[in-house]
């Protein structure tokens, strides 16, 4: 759930498709004047091909190696116990193939769910609890070490299974009977029913999958199944005849055929949907729209109609090392949070602030329920250079800072944004040196356990809608280095103990108050800057019907998207 | 039996230069601070599961031994992992992609049509047109058309492959819009496409590389002109196109097909760029694209790759010799 | 292209270069091309303060509240901005040219150097010494140009412990890979040298190695590594500019040709302008020491001349 390269872990991972959305949010944006086609879910009536233009040469569809998003690919041809409505202001928790959302009888520790009736396999053969916890316990095999591991650490006894096929299963999962499926963690969890909504806690028939051939054939539970994949070119999903519509209230399923052009080049798929022609028509963009090619969309009212740009998204953000030098003196920390020039890096990552997304100044996105808007550093979009300087000067700083090293990916623009956020670091005496690296160095250096620099510019997409995982990844001090993704290697015993309680906290309502609570407590800390909430930008062919793009995930929901006949 | 020996030393010669390429690309990625597992470490990462992620991948050994697995593999086969999720690399085994989930083998050939297609059109052009316009000023040294077509020819020489190929892009795909201005087709799609895409990049290849056959030619031509056999043979009263075609230019063909010879054979680094620039899903981005992800396996299978045309190539052209030169000494 | 001259007709370099200028009209406009982008590198913060502006400062005044894309013609052409300036950030074109000019020259002139002393060194070795030695460096010469060494080159900047300079690494790695074309010219050159009765004497006459080396080699092998190490600093300068245009060469925000080129190719449509001024900068570098490389060589071998 990184969202430090949100576009490009996607699309590494295969995950999420990409639809472009032409939407409804997009009118609600008067950035973007794009008259939303898409609210017209009028127009769409099942049939027709989709084409998702997707400069991945790959995708996974086996559940076990994939990271794609609840609503992007791997939710056409894979159900959960539960999935995301994403039709409101924040996503929501809703049921998929349980009856409802879980229930737990120990506030937390142990979760039941019940399967619903006349669920079956593209196989034809039903979908029983078994086969949910056959899925699971697969995802252990060493071979499938890459797919979503949130389950893998809080099952009880995860830790040291390495999966079915030597003949063990997990305990800790239970199926009393071929409706009911019982999950014992390691700790109470109050957003394990957020968990089973991810891709690797899907169903697959017993003693299935067994070799690689599965991840470009796998038995489907979803309204698709895969019909034909051809590496680096095509990936054709048809319809599954056996999944009904009555026991979904998630999918809309409309078109009649999903083609994945595969290995597109990210500049030809928008000209593609810019011109609009053929099969185009029927297509979105797979990527972001980059400021390149939304400055030529600028003349060009057709393509403009047909951009979707969302409300909100991943927070960008400049992350302070709080383990190094002067960044660990807190008045440093929070003369950063004045001298970052936020309108400039607007401009540097869209072209302009409507495209590019709103200033920021919480961890917990737009989207996400239980989140409160607050700023503790207020200042303009440009920010306060001076102000910036003396309270350097008080921290014992009167001629600033030099010498810090600020590490960037390079995927992403990343080069170009951590230039905007070095000049304007540089008008408050703040001088750095810029270290742009692939994004695997990057991830290396920055999860690893040496932390040596200073700044690092990235941004983060939970993998699912809950406060918990906009926080915990980025700010418990058990994710300094390992892998772990705390870049600003914030350690503090009383922030760690109060995500331990919020974690714990079953009911939603109550916990998203407690981590509303953590945000605000953190950022008195001032461990990262936070930058904006990315805007995604979508295109799309003038047929796609129905392109949302939601805060969270700020990707298409591929799940209703219709063409027009 | 001269000619087996010496197809046979060269042979020898060759796979020793690839087995010490393929040793040093190993041990340079090998030394980057990159984890290759790491993208293959599910989120959240953790120590266990990257250990696990490595193991699998046989990336938990020592660098060299890694490296013997990978020549080993090319003849046996490979293996990672075990049990039935085990995944199979059959013989010859250029490595498994964990990140594409598919053999390096079948990867590089579902790319090289795109390069191959770029390559040999590119060639051909600028093999014809380089040599006929060396000749040409050669015979016509002094003349404006000597000057005009050796002022292009450094112009040719000078200008990046990038900057002539955007500004072709900018000329004749964006302003005059009488071709594409980037992607590919491939050639069972459409023929007509496929062509229609090809043009720009072949023409921008082969005007850079046509400038140094024209160049070469000339000189070599000049040079040949001015030997005595040439002497002899105008002076024994042979037609000037007899002259040139049969005696000068047979002399002046054995440089050009070295030149050649290797300039094929590095076309793949060249292709790095101008499959950039034209947006062409061919072996040069398969190639940026591993570097850039730390794709070990891909990355050696497409090293591998690319040296074995390199020395495939040198080969080719010290066969030719034989065959364009008779004096030549096969050693 | 490595036609190189032939010792037969070694010419003092001064007179040579001298005779070059005089007569070759193009030898003439690449000196003065090169010329001219030298003064554009050296006085690159003169000629910015002169314009008034700098290649690091954002401005986004200058620049569409629309699209980010320049205001005005041209990519935002003006008395205030000679070049424009650049999409996103309203940064000064032209002195992200002038600064770029630095950066080109510094590192193509400097790994040529390096190239070509070790390239001359080992080549001077390899051809005098012969056996074994010689057969070592054809071999390893054969090697390296085996090698697919863009890729080295991007892999190897990111291998680099960041505490590099890398503007020295980018000149290790540029120069070392530049060695074995210089190698193989100046090594075949010296091989026709030993026949030479000269050499032969010197040795005969007791001369101990080194003397011949510094006494009879060298002076006859100036004129042809002259010309290689002109030729071979366009090559460079082409490295370095695609290194960068990969991503791979100075970091931001150092002003690059190749960076620039790169991220001006995505906004090839928008604000071709953006392209055209660095990209014919880069044009201009190659070709002036091309065609200056060429008369000097046409100068120091008459023989295979180009007539202009």
């Amino acid at each position: 759930m990184e969202t430090m390269d949100r576009r490009d872990f996607l699309r590494l991972v295969g995950a999420a498709g990409a639809v472009t959305g032409a939407g409804t949010l997009l009118a609600a944006c008067n950035a973007n004047p794009s008259p939303s086609t898409s609210a017209s879910n009028t127009t769409s009536k099942p049939g027709g091909t989709l084409y998702v233009l997707d400069d991945n040469s790959s995708n996974h569809f086996d559940p076990a190696q994939s990271q794609s998003l609840a609503t992007t690919t791997s939710g056409l041809v894979h159900r959960r116990l539960t999935n995301w409505d994403l039709s409101g202001p924040t996503a929501t928790l809703v049921a998929d193939l349980a009856t409802d959302t879980g229930k737990t009888s120990d506030n937390g520790t142990t979760w039941t769910f019940t399967l619903k009736d006349g669920l079956a396999f593209s196989d034809g053969s039903p979908i029983t609890s078994a086969d949910l916890k056959w899925g699971i316990e697969r995802t252990f095999d060493p071979a499938f070490s890459q797919g979503l591991s949130y389950h893998k650490t809080l099952l009880a006894g995860g830790t040291t299974y390495t999966g079915p096929f030597s003949g063990k299963s997990l305990d800790s999962i239970e199926t009393p009977d071929a409706k009911t499926i019982v999950f014992r963690l390691a700790r109470p969890y109050g957003d394990w029913p957020w968990i089973v909504s991810l891709v690797t806690l899907s169903p697959v028939p017993q003693g299935k999958g067994t070799n690689a051939a599965y991840d470009t054939a796998p038995i489907t539970s979803g309204p698709y199944q895969v019909a034909s994949y051809q590496s680096g070119t095509q990936a054709t999903l048809t319809r599954n005849p056996h999944w009904q519509k009555s026991t979904d209230s998630v999918r809309t399923a409309l078109p009649d055929k999903v083609i994945f052009q595969l290995s597109q080049d990210d500049s030809v798929i928008s000209q593609r949907l810019i011109a609009d022609s053929g099969n185009d028509q029927s297509g979105f963009g797979y990527s972001f729209v980059d400021p390149a090619q939304l400055a030529q969309l600028v003349n060009n009212p057709s393509a403009k109609s047909r951009l979707v740009t969302s409300q909100a998204g991943a927070v960008e953000y400049l992350a302070l090392n709080t383990q190094r030098g002067p960044l660990a003196n807190l008045a440093v920390r929070k003369a950063f949070q004045y001298a970052v020039n936020r309108a400039s890096f607007q401009v540097a990552s869209a072209g302009t602030p409507a495209l590019a997304g709103p200033v920021a100044s919480t961890l917990i996105t737009p989207g996400i329920s239980g989140r409160q808007a607050y700023d503790l550093y207020p200042t303009n979009a440009a920010g306060d250079p001076a102000k910036a300087k003396q309270l350097l000067a008080q921290a014992g700083f009167p001629d600033g800072l030099s010498g810090l090293t600020l590490l960037v990916s390079t995927s992403n623009n990343g080069a170009n944004l951590a230039q905007a956020v070095a000049a304007s670091l540089a008008q408050a005496n703040i001088k750095v040196t810029i270290q742009p690296q692939d994004d695997d160095t990057f991830i290396s250096n920055v999860t690893g356990n040496q932390g040596n620099y200073d700044l690092a510019l990235t941004s983060w997409q939970p993998d699912f809608p809950s406060a918990n995982a906009n926080i915990q990844p980025l700010y418990q001090s058990s994710q300094i280095g390992n892998g772990g993704f705390n870049l600003s290697r914030y350690s503090n015993d009383e922030v760690d103990a109060m995500i331990a309680d919020a974690q714990a906290t079953v009911d939603p309502t109550q916990a998203g108050t407690k981590w509303a609570a953590v945000d605000k407590r953190i950022m008195q800390d001032a461990p990262i800057v936070p930058l904006i909430y990315t805007r995604n930008s979508f295109l799309h062919g003038s047929k796609v019907d129905n392109v949302q793009v939601p805060d969270f995930p700020a990707y298409p929901n591929y799940l209703t998207l219709g063409i027009s006949q | 039996m001269r000619l087996a020996r010496f197809i046979g030393g060269r042979l020898a010669a060759t796979v020793i230069v690839l087995l010490v390429v393929g040793l040093a690309t190993y041990a340079v990625f090998y030394l980057l601070p990159t984890d290759p597992a790491q993208l293959s470490c599910g989120r959240p990462c953790t120590p266990q599961n990257l250990a696990t992620a490595r193991a699998f991948m046989g990336f938990d050994h020592p660098w060299i031994e890694q490296y013997l697995q990978f020549i080993a593999g090319i003849f046996t086969g490979r293996t990672f992992g075990s049990g039935v999720t085990a995944i199979h690399c059959p013989a010859p085994c250029f490595g498994y992609s964990f990140q594409q989930n598919e053999t390096v083998l079948s990867l590089i050939a579902s790319r090289l049509p795109v390069t191959a297609s770029l390559a040999i059109g590119a060639s051909i052009i600028w093999l014809v047109l380089g040599v006929a316009v060396g000749v040409l000023s050669a015979l016509k040294r002094g003349s404006p058309i000597d000057r005009i077509t050796m002022a292009g020819a450094v112009a040719g020489v000078s200008a990046p492959a990038y900057v002539i190929g955007l500004i072709a892009i900018l000329i004749f795909g964006l302003t005059l819009n009488i071709v594409p201005d980037n992607g590919y087709v491939p050639l069972t799609t459409s023929p007509v496409g496929w062509l229609w895409h090809l043009i720009t990049p072949w023409l921008v290849l082969a005007f850079l590389q046509a400038a140094t056959y024209a160049r070469l030619t000339r000189t070599q031509m000049l040079d040949v002109l001015g030997e005595d056999f040439i002497r002899t043979a105008r002076a024994k009263g042979l037609a000037e196109r007899n002259v040139v075609g049969k005696h000068a230019l047979r002399n002046v063909l054995l440089p050009v097909v070295t030149v050649f010879g290797l300039d094929l054979g590095s076309v793949l680094g060249g292709a790095i760029l101008t499959e950039t620039v034209f947006s062409m899903p061919g072996l040069g981005q398969l190639l940026i694209t591993a570097v850039h992800r730390t794709d070990l396996p891909l990355l050696m299978g497409c090293t591998l790759f690319a040296a074995f045309v390199i020395v495939l190539a040198n080969f080719l052209v010290d066969l030719l010799y034989g065959v364009l030169d008779p004096r030549a000494r096969l050693t | 292209m490595a036609a190189v001259p032939s010792p037969s007709a070694p010419r003092s370099l001064p007179a040579a270069l001298v005779r070059t200028i005089r007569t070759d009209r193009w030898a003439l406009a690449g000196a003065i091309t090169v010329v001219v982008l030298v003064f554009l590198a050296v006085a690159a913060p003169l000629l910015a303060a002169v314009e008034g502006q700098d290649p690091y400062t954002y401005d986004l005044s200058v620049l569409d509240p629309n699209s980010g894309l320049p205001t005005g013609h041209l990519g935002g052409v003006s008395g205030k901005h000679w070049f424009g300036v650049e999409p996103l950030t309203g940064r000064d074109l032209f002195t992200i040219v002038c600064y770029g000019a630095r950066t080109s020259f510094l590192i193509g002139v400097a790994a040529t150097i390096v190239s070509v002393v070790v390239g001359a060194l080992l080549g001077i070795t390899a051809g005098y010494l012969g056996a074994w030695f010689d057969r070592g460096i054809t071999w390893l010469t054969d090697v390296l140009l085996g090698f697919p060494y863009l890729v080295f080159m991007i892999a190897l900047g990111a291998i680099a412990p960041a505490g590099i300079p890398r503007p020295l690494l980018l000149i290790g790695v540029i120069g070392f890979f530049g060695w074995p074309r210089i190698t193989r010219i100046v090594r075949s050159q010296t091989l026709s040298l030993r026949g030479r009765t000269f050499v032969s004497a010197a040795r005969a006459m007791g001369a101990r190695p080194w003397q011949v080396y510094r006494t009879e080699l060298l002076p006859n092998l100036w004129a042809p590594i002259i010309v290689v190490a002109t030729l071979n600093i366009p090559v460079n300068i082409g490295f370095e500019a695609a290194l960068s245009f990969l991503g791979a060469g100075i970091p931001p925000p150092t002003p690059s040709w190749g960076q620039t080129i790169s991220t001006a190719s995505d906004w090839i449509r928008t604000d071709p302008m953006f392209l055209i001024f660095p990209g014919v900068a880069l044009f201009l570098a190659t070709w002036s020491f091309n065609v200056f490389g060429d008369g000097l060589r046409d100068a120091l071998d008459p023989r295979l001349a180009v007539r202009r």
